[in-house]
């Protein structure tokens, strides 16, 4: 009997122990902590209670590819100084998500699981690793190794470990969860600085000069755009007017827009004559170099010059402009080439166009064309072309508020889907 | 995988047909993937079956021209077959007939490769 009351007591004792273990681990994870500060204190709670001598966490970082362990990446909060070695940090995750059960080994370096790892030679001869899971989803697992003493990780020790993981998986979780919310929220910003960055490289006002003036417009879909448009003035008489389309969206369009024009910018400085064919072909083979095949630029650029009227330009595969004659007859401009970023060596041709007095040219992207409406129908060609005939006598500023306001009425409550850029010349 | 392509050979020439609207939407960024394993697999004379796509854009095109470099720096080529006026129109705006060849039919586009 006494001995019955005392294995009674010692049972009633260490579940006191172990609730207060527990306890103590719960009151000192409040929910504002970050992953980090949470696997500190699991880790050492764990290391302590079980008499370990090292113990980690280990968070799978993409769910996605768990069903692949090679794939998985693993995140590692360790308690030591010692990191256990990356090969068994795997080789634990991949059992977990095999498994998802508790793990006891108390001859590791003998166990078939971890072999070939030579554990004895690293120092570690018993593990004890738990399941994390969160709503039935392992996120992850803790591990404590080295139990002291000669027996090995008991039943008890099995017990704990266990209910620490599946109580604290939910916090861990959810901590993961904040910190990510936080990453975005810092992207975001970050976004928000970009695109004012971007704004910054497109001209903030149009140009005047004797008998000419030009504007453009631009309105990304997303917070940063791949489109551009430029307007350099080269002397009273020239300008310097182009516009490109960056295949694809978002930050890496911004990126090789940015790039593409300062290149264009660039080249403009101090040449009298501004030699367009050698200039596209120069800007095509950085394109090529520097950029991943699927991505290219379409663009269109050229030099007014009001002493003659004329446009000299280069089109490399973007929408014709079109040109607007002051009685409302619409001429695209036929010359064109292979679009920029594709064949190293392409040879590009300039082509010339006379412009006259009350006429207007009209450069832009296909997000003016390609605008859909609610029934999916596209503004197309056809609609841009009627619109313009219309805008004769305009000035350029009223010209792109219109389109824009046509385009806006045209889409109703369908979204806009591309980024939408224009740039206007007209003579006087 | 894309549940837009469906893919079949014929002889030392694989035939990837695309359904759809080629927008360079997740569907279509899966297509990069094909192209890699298909070139991985060896499968480097490739024939873009074109009938049942109405509309490409920008980001279908890059698809194309990736898919093109990656089987032409592995000794193959790739080809169109069977575009429609829409994608015509696209091609032809680019200019990218000086990129691709362009077949009516694809048999005529698996016929351009026994030539060689």
């Amino acid at each position: 009997m006494p001995n019955n009351l005392n294995r009674e007591q010692e049972r009633l004792k260490k579940a006191v122990d172990e609730l207060s273990a527990l306890n103590q681990i719960a009151s000192a994870i409040n929910a504002l902590m970050s992953v980090e500060e949470i696997t500190k204190i699991i880790v050492d709670r764990c290391v302590r209670r079980v008499r370990a001598t090292q113990g980690a966490v280990y968070l799978l970082e993409d769910e996605k590819d768990a069903s692949d362990k090679f794939k998985t990446f693993v995140r590692e909060f360790s308690q030591s100084a010692d990191k256990i070695p990356f090969h068994l940090n795997e080789s634990l995750s991949g059992w977990m998500i095999k498994n998802k059960t508790i793990l006891v080994s108390n001859e590791a370096d003998s166990d078939e699981r971890f072999r070939g790892m030579n554990l004895g030679k690293l120092g570690i001869y018993s593990i004890l690793a738990a399941p994390l899971l969160s709503r039935n989803k392992l996120i992850g697992s803790l591990a404590v190794f080295n139990k002291r003493g000669e027996d090995g990780f008991t039943e008890s020790d099995k017990r704990f470990l266990g209910i620490v993981g599946a109580q604290t998986a939910n916090v861990l979780e959810n901590a993961k969860l904040r910190e990510q919310e936080q990453e975005l929220v810092a992207i975001r910003e970050e976004i928000k600085v970009a695109q004012s960055i971007q704004r910054g490289f497109l001209p903030d006002k149009g140009v005047e000069l004797t008998s000419c003036e030009a504007c453009g417009f631009n309105t990304p879909a997303k917070e940063v755009g791949g489109d551009y448009y430029d307007i350099v003035t080269l002397s009273n008489e020239r300008l310097f007017l182009s516009l490109g389309d960056v295949s694809g969206k978002g930050v890496p369009a911004a990126l090789l827009m940015a790039n593409a024009q300062a290149v264009l910018r660039s080249q403009l400085l101090g040449s009298e004559e501004v030699p367009l064919a050698k200039l596209a072909r120069s800007l095509n083979h950085l394109i090529c170099q520097f950029t991943p095949p699927e991505q290219f630029i379409t663009a269109s650029f050229g030099v007014f010059n009001s002493s003659d009227k004329s446009y000299r330009y280069i089109n490399a595969g973007h929408e014709p402009p079109i040109i607007v004659r002051k009685d409302g007859t619409i001429e695209p401009l036929t010359g064109a080439d292979l679009i920029l970023g594709v064949m190293p060596d392409y040879t590009y041709t300039e082509f010339n166009v006379d412009l006259e007095a009350d006429d207007f040219l009209f450069i832009y992207t296909d997000g003016v064309t390609e605008a859909f409406n609610e029934k999916g129908e596209e503004y197309g060609e056809k609609r841009l072309k009627e619109f313009l005939k219309k805008c004769t006598g305009l000035e350029t500023s009223a010209i792109g508020a219109k389109m824009m306001a046509e385009l806006g009425q045209f889409r109703g409550r369908g979204v806009q889907t591309d980024d939408i850029t224009m740039l206007i010349l007209r003579l006087f | 995988m894309s549940k837009k392509h469906t893919i079949r050979d014929e002889g030392k020439v694989t035939i990837l047909e695309l359904n759809g609207k080629v927008m360079g939407d997740t569907d279509d960024t899966a297509l990069f993937n094909v192209v890699y394993d298909l070139a991985d697999q060896g499968k480097v004379n490739v024939v873009i079956d074109l009938c049942n796509v109405e509309w490409m854009n920008s980001k279908g095109l890059g698809i194309c021209i990736s898919g093109a470099t990656t089987f032409r720096n592995r000794g193959g080529d790739l080809k169109l077959a069977c575009v429609s006026e829409k994608v015509e129109s696209l091609l032809s705006k680019t200019r990218m007939f000086a990129v691709f060849e362009v077949f009516q039919t694809v048999d005529e586009a698996i016929a351009s490769f026994k030539k060689i």
